[in-house]
């Protein structure tokens, strides 16, 4: 699986849910995109991540 | 110049604000970008959207105090579409539909795209952002920004980060004078005399970032920023005196001198 541009390896089919969860992300400050599509917030727990996937985990940070 | 009294409250996209200072909060440390907050009495701020590549880090959206509109920006954002794109991930935060777009492919002078943004300002426009575009001021592209949807213009007064004040005034003026749309000053100010100058100009609100990062004392230049842009307002709103040319103009009369 590839995470914001590097390769990962994915032990197993988790949902987006249990890997920010695994990954100590807060799901509340990050928004996440599978293969160029957004995953709306309420569907982390329902959309399963496959080892053929690319994703973006993004956040805020200070910009002017 | 106009004389007003009453409310004068800064409305942008349906949504009032009272301060006309917009805080641009990169390069300070979460804690100083909440002090910051607090002594500029801001109630807008930027936020840049990245790549979370490691978890477990503090979320800045916690250091934002409540009732603060966040304004995302584009920055990274090329084209039009990656703009679009960025737009799209920042709305997903849940902070709201306002939307400062920045496309910059000039690495050197960080100088925006007009043409970019015009096409931005359309596509998110349409998709009920609230649009600020950041751009070199141009009358023509302002008035397609406008056109587009634009909910206020956000011209630069220099180079970002570089503290170098209005270099671009003349400009600025002209679309003060023409758009009918807040015309808000975004980056190279550097000093809250310049701040204060361009809300005299008419200039609805000053965005500011470098030029408090960069002072010796933040928090009090946060502050001083923020009587900067009240005094030039009131000023604005009080009308400028007129300006003599050629010669002087006593303030006593020149007749009644004591003798001997």
């Amino acid at each position: 699986m590839i995470v914001n541009g590097e390769e990962k390896s994915l032990q197993s089919s988790v949902s987006v849910s249990d890997y920010l969860i695994s990954n100590k992300y807060n799901a509340n400050a990050v928004v996440v995109e599978i293969n160029g599509r957004i995953v709306p917030k309420g569907d982390y727990g329902k959309i399963i991540l496959s080892d053929s996937d690319a994703i973006e985990v993004l956040a805020f940070i200070g910009g002017g | 110049m106009r004389t007003e009294d009453g409310p004068d409250d800064l409305v942008i996209g349906g949504h009032v604000f009272r301060s006309r200072f917009i805080l641009g909060s990169g390069k300070f440390s979460l804690e100083k970008m909440r002090e910051v907050i607090e002594n500029a009495g801001v109630e807008m701020a930027t936020m840049a959207l990245r790549r979370a590549n490691v978890g477990g880090a503090e979320n800045i959206l916690d250091y934002v105090p409540s009732g603060i509109t966040l304004l995302p920006n584009t920055s990274g954002a090329r084209t039009a579409e990656e703009a679009v794109r960025i737009a799209r991930l920042a709305r997903e935060l849940n902070c709201g539909d306002f939307v400062k777009i920045e496309v910059i492919h000039d690495s050197r002078y960080l100088l925006p795209d007009n043409y970019e943004t015009i096409r931005a300002t359309e596509i998110l426009a349409r998709e009920g952002f609230v649009v600020l575009p950041y751009m070199y001021p141009d009358l023509n592209a302002a008035r397609a920004m406008r056109d587009a949807g634009a909910a206020a213009i956000m011209p630069l007064g220099a180079p970002i980060g570089s503290n170098r004040g209005l270099l671009t005034r003349d400009f600025i003026q002209i679309l003060v004078d023409e758009i009918d749309l807040p015309i808000i000053v975004d980056a190279g100010i550097g000093r809250p005399s310049q701040a204060c100058e361009a809300m005299e100009m008419g200039v609805a609100a000053i965005m500011a970032n470098t030029a408090i990062a960069t002072a010796v004392d933040v928090g009090l230049m946060a502050r001083a920023f923020r009587l900067a842009i009240e005094s030039g307002r009131a000023a604005y709103r009080a009308g400028l005196g007129r300006r003599l040319e050629g010669r002087a103009e006593a303030s006593s009369p020149l007749t009644g001198f004591l003798q001997g």
